[in-house]
């Protein structure tokens, strides 16, 4: 009972995502896949799915060959593909959209039908779906869940997870991994291709790390760490994972300062973030964080509030702001940061007014000379200008907009969540860049859900609960359970 | 409009576009298979050489002098008006009211016309035209503000504003002043533009005129401006409208603006169709090229 690609390779253009893959899946195991961004697992994913055809090898099921795969038949071999953005039809039920997805190759639709194989399978797993919710309603751990069964209505014995636990809360993980291991326990074959190796070690009877489109290392339950994986994704020379702490507010001159501003949930904040402070700023998520950053970055005129970078008023102007040299990573980044329709030179000079050209026409060598630089700097790979945004990695897209929001004169950063779905390579450099700017004399704010992130690069921590600052200390005087507690104060 | 793709060019290897270009391959095979087989039918069915029929197409449209001219003379207006809606567009606009902003665009220059009186001929055109322009640009104003204030489609909108452009024209070259002086003429249509403010033709015996100099002018300082830095922020803003509100752009402005240009273009066409080609108002002046 397993699924194998022998010898898998994919190429797209010039750049080869897939080079030479051996590996198998076996009913009743959890199959980790883990690697860097980039590394190749979406590929090899795909290259399963029949979402891509093989430029060589093959793939075979109980050591039969089975032909080039389109999806359609990859489903009829009970691959199922549960991806990490959902893609449901929002305004239709569950059931529908399991109907929808199922019905394709029959005359008729039975709906009645479809409803009843949610709730079996529901049952079955565990997973909690009501056939008849409509999905634009659902939570997004909902609606994953939703997906999930619907792979598993459509006859998946081998489900594929991508990212499943990016999206939810800690919680909400645990709870998914439970169901994981029941359903291998129960003679499926799951793979999970993640970053998160604390999962993999708590659920994974098998682990295949990939790196730059290889496999590097095959291991089974007992034989690995999360640590030996981590060194195994990154590889020997290929940059740490080592993060400097920042020199640390050896500097009083304030440099971005929020006065009195009040922005939807945010009901009153004063701060001040002096050159070379990394403030981390924590909290329950709506507690008026992305109030804060729009206002701190100009995109939110607030209600009632100025805002001043090294004296200078720029509310509600992001014009001004980025004359300014404000830096604004955003947590969206693909929605918010980057136009992935273009080059990455166009996303690269996209905040630049000046010194791209002029009437003549765009300046192709300063761009280029321009777009090396970030490139070079944040290592982002493959290191092509004319690469379409869309085409890179989510770690290389962060490692992108970083570079680009870094590059020049910065006198206050304000970035989200940004290590959020990187591997650890990309979130050590995203990090390091980070340290970077503060000790060259920036007020950095960083705004995240993830307090280990935070609390490993902030000089100072800032929780906002109810819209306020509930805590303002230096780094050495708060701990993880400290800032915890903060967070948590319930008020009436 | 291939010349204005040339800034941002997509490159090949990626995942998600490669999926997507194979269902656009697969609908273009599909496509062109069906047209072929239709065609192909025809062939068989009927009597006419198809390499004969093509032949006369081609001919049709580039055999000898005549044919040319005449062909650049159809171009020149719908060269316009496609350019501001393509510029629009790559800032992700959607103008598809060209056929009213170019109506309305040659009212504005016939209204200079009368204003100006006797000036020098040369001055009253460059006036005419800019008035062209400006008129258009206001009359696309409207789905401006109403995207701006209300969130109105600009797709609608524009598509909206060419009805009510038909319905003014045809009052306004009825029952206005506009109306044709002769007192014979009842059908809606105005006064013939005096002789001296008819674009010169290049070629004699042919209707070229020097307004489709002006036309590829335009067109070819347009491609231009569009590979500069300014042609970029409307990529971008085309492409990312978040990402373009961090550099310091204003959504509600910047798509005001793109549809006020957008509608320039257009207007411009109405002012090169008034004196090269029609020399009078008339409902079909515009000819359908919106």
């Amino acid at each position: 009972m397993t699924l194998e690609l022998r010898g898998a390779r994919k190429a797209f253009g010039s750049v080869l995502a897939v080079d030479g893959v051996d590996i198998e899946f076996r009913r009743g195991e959890v199959h980790a896949l883990v690697g860097e961004n980039g590394a190749g697992k979406s590929t090899v994913v795909n290259l399963i799915a029949g979402a891509h055809a093989l430029d060589g090898g093959a793939v075979y099921l109980d050591g039969e060959p089975v032909g080039p795969l389109d999806r359609r038949r990859a489903l009829a071999l009970g691959v199922g593909v549960v991806h990490q953005h959902p893609g449901f039809v929002d305004t239709m039920s569950v059931a529908e959209n399991v109907e929808l997805g199922g019905s394709v190759r029959r005359w008729r639709t039975d709906l009645p039908g479809a409803r009843e194989a949610v709730a079996t399978w529901a049952e079955r797993t565990g997973l909690s779906v009501s056939p008849d919710a409509t999905v634009g309603s659902l939570s997004i751990g909902e609606r994953q869940r939703a997906e999930i069964v619907a792979a598993l209505v459509w006859g998946a014995t081998y489900l594929v997870l991508d990212e499943p636990t990016a999206v939810l809360s800690p919680f909400e993980a645990d709870g998914l991994l439970d169901v994981v291991e029941q359903m291998a326990a129960e003679g499926l074959a799951v793979v999970l291709v993640t970053h998160k190796l604390r999962e993999v070690e708590r659920s994974a009877d098998r682990v295949t790390v990939m790196r730059a489109g290889r496999v590097v290392g095959r291991h089974e339950r007992g034989a690995f760490t999360r640590w030996t994986l981590a060194d195994e994704m990154v590889g020997e020379g290929e940059g740490s994972l080592e993060v400097p702490p920042p020199v640390g507010a050896g500097q009083t001159r304030v440099r971005l300062h929020l006065d009195g501003i009040r922005a939807g949930r945010l009901r009153h904040l004063d701060l001040e973030i002096a050159a070379g402070e990394i403030v981390g700023i924590a909290g329950v998520a709506g507690n008026g964080q992305r109030e804060l950053a729009d206002v701190a970055t100009g995109l939110l005129r607030p209600e009632v509030g100025r805002v001043y970078v090294d004296g200078e008023d720029i509310t509600g102007d992001a014009a001004s702001a980025v004359r300014a040299g404000v830096a604004v990573v955003p947590d969206d980044r693909d929605n918010d940061a980057l136009a992935l329709g273009l080059p990455v030179w166009a996303n690269v000079v996209a905040k630049r007014r000046s010194g791209i050209g002029g009437w003549r026409g765009l300046d192709r060598t300063a761009i280029a000379r321009w777009t090396d630089a970030v490139i070079a700097r944040l290592g982002v790979r493959p290191a092509r200008r004319e690469l379409r945004a869309g085409a890179l990695s989510g770690g290389n897209r962060q490692r992108l907009v970083i570079g680009r929001e870094l590059a020049g004169e910065v006198s206050a950063v304000v970035v989200s969540d940004p290590t959020r779905g990187l591997d650890p390579a990309s979130a050590a450099a995203v990090l390091r860049a980070l340290v970077m700017a503060a000790d060259g004399g920036a007020a950095v704010m960083v705004i995240a859900s993830d307090l280990d992130e935070l609390l490993a690069i902030a000089t100072r921590v800032v929780v906002l609960a109810d819209g306020e600052v509930r805590l303002d200390r230096s780094r050495g005087e708060v701990d993880r359970s400290s800032v915890g507690d903060a967070m948590l104060v319930v008020t009436a | 409009m291939t010349a204005l793709d040339a800034t941002a060019r997509p490159i090949t290897a990626d995942e998600p576009a490669a999926q997507g270009r194979s269902i656009g391959v697969r609908l273009w095979t599909v496509t062109a298979v069906a047209v072929l087989a239709v065609l192909v039918a025809v062939w068989i069915t009927s009597s006419i050489d198809p390499l004969t029929a093509v032949r006369e197409l081609v001919a049709g449209a580039v055999d000898g002098r005549d044919r040319v001219s005449e062909t650049l003379v159809r171009a020149a207006p719908l060269a316009l008006v496609g350019l501001g809606a393509g510029v629009a567009l790559r800032g992700g606009v959607v103008n598809v009211g060209g056929e009213g902003q170019m109506a309305i665009g040659a009212v504005g220059a016939v209204l200079a016309t009368l204003a100006l009186g006797g000036t020098p001929t040369p001055l009253v055109w460059l006036v005419a035209t800019a008035a062209a322009v400006a008129t258009a640009a206001l009359w696309s104003a409207i789905p401006a503000a109403l995207a701006a204030a209300r969130g109105v489609p600009e797709i609608l909108s524009t598509l909206l504003m060419n009805f009510v452009t038909v319905s003014l024209m045809a009052w306004l070259l009825t029952e206005t002043f506009l109306h044709d002086d002769d007192p014979y003429v009842i059908t809606a249509q105005g006064d013939r533009l005096a002789d001296r403010l008819e674009f010169p033709t290049i070629m004699d015996g042919t209707r070229f005129h020097i307004g489709i100099v002006v036309a590829i002018v335009v067109v070819v300082v347009a491609a231009w401006w569009m590979r500069t830095p300014a042609g970029l922020r409307i990529d971008l803003f085309g492409a990312n409208r978040s990402l373009a509100a961090q550099a310091g752009v204003r959504p509600r402005r910047a798509q005001a603006r793109l549809l006020l240009i957008s509608a320039g273009f257009a207007g411009c066409a109405g002012a090169v169709q008034l004196f090269g080609i029609s020399h009078r108002l008339t409902p079909g002046l515009t000819g359908g090229v919106g």
